[in-house]
């Protein structure tokens, strides 16, 4: 456990360290979110090597685990001589005297966290191994990688292992327990709850940890039980959602008061490597990477800054080249969801089929007034309700841009659901909870998104 | 699933390292969802293996309960070579 422990932090803190040195870290304004970022990019970058080692024939065995430890010891040591002498300070005050309204958000949020940490510690000790598609798809593969090194490309051959997923939070799983040496049910567990952890650390640091809005949004955002009870899953849909909000954090879509120091290329180059980790991660991060590309496009030609999207570009290349390798080299064919729809006329009559349709939202309209959990149903409504308030207001522009990527998201989500050859009310059904889940943190951080007349602290 | 998973574990050592196992489908019920969810917890223990839903590989798990009983045909040529306290079984048949 200690040792796989060890395989997690060395690449988030050689990360941090070298974002330090390539002074990247004052791109994201916040400690905090500088280290949600290194753990980001860091989990992202090990699997990636993970995944590159297997492909040229290697296994994950004592010999990678020392050539792995040595590559982010090396790094963290040449990033931390690089930086030395270097005050890590980012831009911004000390903390601010507390108020009595502070100290109450922050013991109910602290209240809440608790009681959302206890959810995936009960449901370990009752699933050791997760949730159906953690043991059925994602830590399954982690087994073929771990126990077959080169020969993991078998589990293609597995229909319900959903082989066209790339293959991060299984290469993640697999190279931890690597480092533990045996297949230790707690570290897809803990390599979860640290996707968990990154993903509160990210809203609360992009919302400013000195402001009472980041406290009531980190509450909000863990408080129903789905979050928890998907954390504990071990699935793919919560690092796909810490992806997705770590993206939209990082494009300079912030108040004028809050850019003190603020770097549009470090911040750009950050965005597209998160964005690609987001398609590095599930196939539905490349709908993500498309969508927030268009959107990196029109703003850098609307404001004359053609080179922001080489920025962006540099971020992303070496996720998407890893994509590209397994997509060319691995993957055998299309995903099952969407058999059958090659054709034109096929495509059309599933889309435009009104039974279809009438199920879809149906079953969607019900899915969602319960999203949450039991104490916690008619959430997503509210909070929803709250970010398209936030958005309609002149000043909204941060929540207009959240919530229009979200919404891009859900329509391929629908697109999905018409297309699939499946019945269209099992497959919401057995879906719609994970999937919302990675458009949460997106539409609770427009609800509280700073408005561009906001005083920033540092401003 | 963790003590399916244990059980179908049982089964490894007399099973070749890597490719494909057959697994006997229920006689009957084969897609409900205790079916589905052994043939999956089979695969999930014995990976890197490929355990595919049917007969006609050199292996064949035969888990607790999914033979007809009286003798399944599906199983002719196929003779028991291992089996667990849990009731699963592997059945070889000469190689080819």
């Amino acid at each position: 456990m200690i040792q796989a422990l060890i395989g997690l932090a060395l690449p988030i803190a050689a990360v941090w360290a070298a974002f330090r040195a390539a002074r990247l870290g004052e791109a994201a304004h916040s400690r905090l979110l500088t280290l949600a970022l290194a753990s980001c990019v860091g989990i992202g970058a090990s699997s990636a090597l993970t995944f590159a080692t297997l492909m040229l024939g290697g296994r994950l065995n004592t010999a990678f685990v020392v050539r792995d430890a040595l590559t982010w010891i090396l790094l963290l040591l040449v990033s931390l001589w690089l930086a030395r002498g270097r005050s890590p300070n980012v831009p911004g005050d000390a903390f601010p005297p507390a108020t009595p309204v502070d100290w109450l958000l922050r013991t109910a949020f602290l209240a809440v966290f608790v009681m959302a940490c206890a959810v995936p510690l009960i449901e370990y000790s009752v699933s050791p191994h997760g949730q159906w598609d953690a043991w059925a798809i994602w830590n399954q593969k982690a087994r073929f990688m771990f126990r077959a090194g080169p020969r993991w490309i078998d589990s293609m051959a597995i229909p319900w292992s959903q082989p066209s997923h790339p293959p991060l939070v299984a290469a993640s799983v697999a190279r931890l327990w690597a480092y533990a040496g045996r297949e230790l049910t707690v570290v897809p567990a803990m390599l979860s709850a640290a996707f968990a952890v990154s993903m509160l650390t990210v809203v609360m640091g992009a919302l400013d940890v000195r402001r009472q809005r980041a406290w009531v949004a980190g509450t909000i955002l863990i408080a129903p039980l789905t979050f928890s009870h998907l954390a504990s899953a071990q699935t793919a849909d919560l690092p796909l959602g810490l992806f997705l909000i770590a993206t939209l954090v990082m494009l300079p879509m912030r108040p004028a008061a809050w850019r003190m120091g603020f770097q549009t290329s470090a911040s750009l180059w950050l965005a597209g490597a998160t964005a690609s980790l987001a398609a590095w991660t599930k196939n539905e991060g490349v709908v993500f990477f498309a969508a927030s590309t268009a959107l990196v496009i029109w703003s850098a030609f609307r404001h004359g800054r053609p080179r922001d999207i080489f920025w962006w570009a540099i971020g992303a290349v070496p996720f998407l080249a890893a994509l590209a390798w397994f997509k060319l080299g691995v993957v055998p064919e299309a995903p099952d969801y969407l058999e059958g729809a090659t054709t034109l006329s096929t495509i059309t009559a599933r889309l435009f089929d009104a039974k279809r349709q009438a199920v879809l939202w149906e079953t969607i309209w019900s899915l969602a007034s319960r999203w949450g959990g039991p104490a916690a149903a008619g959430s997503l409504f509210v909070v929803l309700a709250v970010a398209i308030a936030t958005a309609f207001r002149r000043t909204g522009r941060i929540a207009r841009g959240f919530l229009a990527v979200a919404a891009v998201m859900a329509a391929g989500y629908c697109t999905v659901y018409l297309l699939t050859p499946y019945d269209v009310a099992w497959l919401v059904l057995t879906t719609f909870d994970r999937l919302t889940l990675q458009l949460w943190p997106l539409i609770v951080f427009a609800a509280y998104a700073p408005t561009d007349d906001a005083k920033g602290v540092a401003g | 699933m963790a003590r399916l998973e244990a059980e179908f574990r049982a089964l490894a050592p007399d099973l070749p390292p890597f490719g494909e196992v057959g697994y006997l489908e229920r006689y009957e019920g084969g897609g409900s969802v205790d079916a589905v969810r052994a043939h999956y917890a089979a695969q999930y223990a014995l990976a890197p293996r490929v355990i595919v839903g049917r007969t006609g590989q050199e292996f064949v798990i035969v888990a607790e309960g999914t033979e007809r009983p009286g003798g399944d045909p599906r199983l002719r040529g196929y003779f028991r070579v291992a089996g667990t306290p849990a009731g699963h079984r592997i059945f070889r048949r000469p190689a080819p």
